[in-house]
């Protein structure tokens, strides 16, 4: 197991969460370290999405507390808690589909410059904002998009999209929840690629169902079966733990 | 640039306007002005954000009511009435829109329905005060700074509603076109993905709707100010209803495209119809044709005539064409 506190951006600790009387969650603990691609697996069902929901704050906990650099954040509302630098996507595309591809990386843009407020100067005038939506899809070479409607585009570069939206914000850890879902064999790897490239001081939690993906990117797992932990360590220990095999690799 | 400049073009053709039409039409004009501006201010809450209001006439009544009674009770200058007018209607929009955007769709559609209501009570059963079915005459306009120009006179009020109205336009404009205007687009498009990014969902629904509240007491103390006159039927539902059909008559988020038809709605009531239950019918029938035969509203027409020319149109707010982000 790796350093419990002192290295850790995201704690979890305890956290449980009903829904009338399934319990999607059951005291689940783990942190993810600094700097680390944490990957969070398990079968549907397990809880992930769940699990992103709660640190996220789209669920509340009913036990339990999550902090960000050592800082309880259980009480606070999504928004805030994506201020403080924690970001995500979701499992099904979430974005403006009326809006242009640059308008979508703008309004993250916008916030992390603080010019989100501004109610009077035209947007498209901001050019800093601009630039800034602008350099982050090139970096994910979605530039020639930029004046697209989203529903336009394909479903791989929505998928892209997302990632550049959150980027957009300069978060400190960005939580990708399956971004490979639906995607083809070449768009996957274009997106493990992608991930693979983010600046290694990045934080990055990501949920996966798909093991070959989860094990090229993630150096630690958590394992989750029926909403209970049931691994969390190095992705070598893990991949070997008898306990895991068994539940969710099968026993063959 | 390009909008300022087709609102100065506009606004030039309409300061021209009197000089070719009867005195009678001024004054159909100066209201018809006045309820375009009122439906684009509303534009703001229903085309950007996607929350319908039934109940926004309040806004426009109040502050109507605010001033003509600060004027005629307490002897008020109007110039104040109407900045009280405008501040009672802001304050008390301010306390509801927190409420009133926990919901949205018909939930929303209804509370904001009972709220006009519950205005409309106020009005037509606190007859001492004010005046009840009667409503409150009497009600003089403001004194022009310069003194040479009698606001008495039609075509000088038309030019008094108009330079209001042209400040308006210009600063809805402004507004719709900042960075809080397109977050309320994207409030509209996945107010979960606006809460990722950490905007603050609900005070944004509540900017939209203190927004389109103002905007409609502005106009209400324009209409108050015209009619020297204000009586319960600046607060009836249908004064409510008019406006949210004339925002998707006029093709919501377009902006341009609800002040025309809050405008053309006016001409249309008072030349076609009169105040009659007529009215009611016509205007859902109005609804029903452009929800079966024109789906964007009047502000789709330049699209669909661009589109017959040119097959593929990328549109969006950063498009120089334009299209369902909105031009002015």
């Amino acid at each position: 197991m790796f350093d419990a506190n002192g290295g850790s951006i995201l704690t979890v600790s305890d956290v449980s969460v009903h829904f009338g009387g399934l319990l999607a969650l059951d005291r689940v603990t783990f942190n993810v370290a600094r700097g680390s691609r944490h990957g969070i697996l398990g079968p549907n069902g397990a809880g992930k999405t769940t699990l992103f929901n709660v640190i996220t704050g789209f669920v509340s906990t009913q036990a339990g507390i999550v902090r960000l650099n050592r800082n309880d954040i259980s009480a606070l509302s999504p928004h805030r808690r994506a201020r403080l630098g924690l970001v995500r996507t979701f499992q099904i595309t979430t974005l403006f589909k009326d809006l242009t591809v640059l308008e979508n990386a703008l309004l993250g843009a916008l916030v992390r410059l603080g010019h989100h407020r501004n109610a009077l100067r035209a947007a498209r005038d901001d050019s800093q904002a601009i630039a800034l939506a602008y350099e982050q899809l090139e970096q994910l070479h979605l530039d020639h998009l930029a004046d697209m409607p989203v529903q336009q585009v394909s479903y791989g570069e929505q998928r892209q999209l997302e990632i550049a939206v959150s980027l957009a914000l300069d978060p400190q850890v960005l939580l990708l929840d399956e971004p490979t879902a639906g995607l083809s064999h070449a768009e996957t790897h274009a997106v493990i690629d992608l991930i693979r490239n983010l600046p290694q001081s990045l934080t990055v939690v990501i949920i996966e169902h798909d093991l070959e993906v989860v094990f090229q990117l993630a150096d630690h797992l958590t394992v989750l079966h029926y909403g209970r932990r049931i691994a969390d360590g190095l992705t070598q220990e893990v991949r070997e733990d008898p306990v895991v095999r068994e539940v969710y690799l099968g026993t063959d | 640039m390009r909008r300022e400049l087709l609102i100065l073009i506009a606004a030039v053709i309409l300061a021209l306007l009197p000089r070719f039409i009867s005195t009678y039409w001024v004054g159909l004009m100066t209201q018809a002005l006045i309820f375009g501006a009122f439906a684009m201010g509303l534009d703001l809450l229903v085309g950007y954000t996607g929350l319908l209001s039934l109940g926004h006439a309040a806004f426009f009544g109040l502050a109507g009511y605010g001033a003509a009674l600060a004027i005629t009770r307490w002897s008020l200058d109007p110039w104040l009435a109407a900045g009280l007018g405008i501040g009672l209607s802001v304050l008390v929009a301010l306390a509801y829109a927190p409420l009133a955007v926990r919901l949205g769709g018909l939930a929303l559609l209804t509370v904001t329905l009972a709220f006009g209501q519950v205005v409309w009570g106020l009005a037509t059963r606190w007859t001492t005060f004010t005046g009840g079915e009667n409503g409150v005459p009497g009600v003089s306009r403001p004194v022009l700074p310069i003194s040479s120009l009698d606001i008495a006179d039609p075509i000088i009020y038309y030019w008094f509603s108009l330079f209001w109205i042209v400040l308006l336009v210009f600063l809805i404009s402004r507004f719709a076109h900042s960075p809080v205007g397109l977050s309320l687009l994207g409030v509209r498009d996945s107010e979960t993905r606006m809460l990722a990014l950490g905007y603050n969902v609900h005070r944004r629904k509540v900017t939209a709707f203190v927004v389109a509240a103002a905007v409609g007491a502005v106009c209400g103390i324009l209409s108050t100010y015209f009619n020297k006159f204000v009586g319960p039927g600046s607060l009836d539902w249908r004064l409510s209803a008019q406006m949210l059909l004339s925002v998707v008559i006029g093709g919501p988020g377009s902006l341009w495209g609800p002040f025309v038809a809050g405008s053309g709605l006016f001409i249309i009531r008072t030349q076609l119809v009169g105040e009659t239950q007529r009215w009611v019918m016509v205007l859902g029938f109005l609804y029903i044709i452009t929800v079966l035969v024109l789906p964007g509203g009047l502000a789709s027409i330049p699209v669909r005539i661009r589109n017959r020319r040119i097959s593929t149109l990328p549109s969006g707010t950063f498009d120089s064409t334009g299209g369902e982000g909105g031009d002015v």
